[in-house]
């Protein structure tokens, strides 16, 4: 936070960059050295070792849109889009980003207008970590079985509204029903946490979020 | 109205993709060489058992879910195997299955790095993400976008930098950069005499990754910028974070 001398930064700079690019110096002379002149030839063939090809759908893309309920601000359609990669049978990572809009209109009526319009955006991200708490199977009719997961999500983010951002907690928990391999439908329930003193007393506010999803495998 | 229109934008989308990915010509088949192979419904431990295929048996492999495999048999039906049991097939020639994961090499071979962190930015909550390419076995290019949400003022900063690895080839391997970006700090609106920053600056950073497993690596770094707010000014800010990296190579 204070200021600085300025006068040995260049020195500093310069040195820095050196150090940068030192590692290169090195890596010239590499290849040369690798390539050495074989002494024996191989009278047998190498073996030809293929490695199948087999399509690997660990990723997940989709979007979603739902109802975000904004504390004091009024509950809103929300949407987003979410980018999961499954690391095994049973956890994923996943990051999001949702769009929506907070109203001061409810506090406005009461004569306490807050906001510069009545209507607001609002946009968050987030990362979380999903745990398959509960895989299953639904079933519909005599012959049609899909399989499902009911899990549970847990991460950090941030949710901006009037050019303010708050550091947001969420947790929630999901349904996930694949109708075919690469094509699942979620509905997920969340709630995104942060502090804020946008109504004078510093408070969690709780955020609920209940959102319809389609994603796609890949 | 418009999130509908999403939704319908995105079906078109996907049912265009999803169609021609089943390519019928490369087909991956495997020969049961246990005394049988177990179809379960799911890919999940816990999804029943309906089918056994027999030693000797073939199988043509669709597709894998993380651990799981989806094969179809010569009668036409499907199920799926777990790692452990697709492991101990042959192919058609005979030589076991290697089923190929993400490895060391992979991780050394690197080209396109993304990763999440979290950390401290001068005690504040701050997040990030960043894109990186590797140009050479020691230098990456990186794009960092930042957040940082404070109890007096939030701050947004992006930046270009070069990350330079002197041992590429060690698990536990250090690293430094240098960057250049933008600064913007908005002090919350319910204090009156604050004043917005938005500047740009230079950064420098100490770090570390550890290659951890499959598309995993788990970076460390302390970084030190140097925001020039004006010609009389200069604020310097430590920033402390943590954060996962998933490679493609």
């Amino acid at each position: 936070m204070q200021p600085h001398k300025p006068t040995y930064r260049p020195v500093t700079c310069a040195g820095l960059l050196l150090a940068l690019l030192l590692p290169m110096a090195g890596f010239a002379q590499g290849p040369e050295r690798a390539e050495t002149e074989q002494v024996i030839q191989p009278e047998i063939d190498r073996r030809q070792v293929r490695i199948p090809r087999i399509d690997t759908e660990d990723f997940e893309i989709g979007v979603y849109t739902g109802i975000l309920s904004v504390q004091d601000f009024g509950a809103r359609s929300v949407y987003g889009a979410r980018l999961v990669y499954h690391v095994a049978e049973d956890f994923f990572v996943e990051g999001m980003y949702g769009k929506s809009t907070v109203s001061d209109q409810a506090l406005c009526n009461l004569g306490l207008c807050l906001f510069p319009s009545r209507e607001e955006d609002l946009t968050y991200y987030g990362l979380s970590v999903g745990y398959n708490f509960l895989p299953g199977e639904i079933f519909i009719g005599r012959g049609n079985a899909m399989t499902s997961a009911v899990y549970l999500l847990g991460g950090v983010g941030n949710t901006s509204f009037l050019d303010e951002g708050y550091f947001t907690i969420n947790v929630g928990m999901g349904i996930r029903v694949l109708p075919v391999d690469w094509l699942a439908l979620h509905l997920t329930m969340r709630n995104h946490m942060f502090e804020s003193d946008i109504l004078g007393k510093n408070d969690i506010k709780h955020n609920f979020e209940m959102t319809l999803g389609l994603s796609m495998y890949f | 109205m418009h999130s509908l229109k999403w939704v319908v934008a995105f079906l078109l989308a996907g049912s265009i993709v999803a169609t021609p990915a089943r390519g019928a010509d490369d087909v991956v088949r495997a020969q049961v060489v246990e005394p049988y192979l177990e179809l379960h419904t799911g890919p999940g431990r816990g999804y029943p058992v309906t089918q056994v295929i027999e030693r000797g048996e073939q199988v043509e492999i669709l597709l894998r879910k993380t651990d799981w495999f989806k094969v179809r048999t010569s009668q036409g039906r499907e199920g799926w195997v777990s790692r452990k049991q697709m492991e101990a097939t042959v192919t058609e020639a005979g030589v076991p299955i290697r089923l190929r994961d993400v490895l060391m090499e992979d991780y050394r071979s690197r080209r396109v790095e993304v990763s999440f962190s979290g950390g401290l930015l001068e005690g504040d909550a701050f997040m990030m993400v960043r894109a990186g390419y590797r140009f050479h076995e020691n230098l990456t290019g990186e794009f960092t976008l930042g957040q940082a949400s404070g109890d007096f003022s939030s701050s947004l900063l992006y930046y270009a930098s070069v990350l330079s690895d002197p041992f590429p080839e060690w698990r536990l391997s250090p690293f430094f950069s240098l960057g250049l970006g933008r600064f913007r700090n908005t002090p919350k609106a319910t204090l009156v005499s604050a004043t917005e920053t938005d500047s740009n600056m230079a950064n420098v950073a100490l770090g570390a990754r550890y290659y951890l497993t499959r598309r995993f690596v788990v970076r460390g770094d302390y970084r030190r910028h140097v925001v020039f707010v004006d010609q009389s000014r200069i604020n310097e800010y430590n920033e402390a974070s943590l954060g996962i990296s998933l490679f493609f190579y």
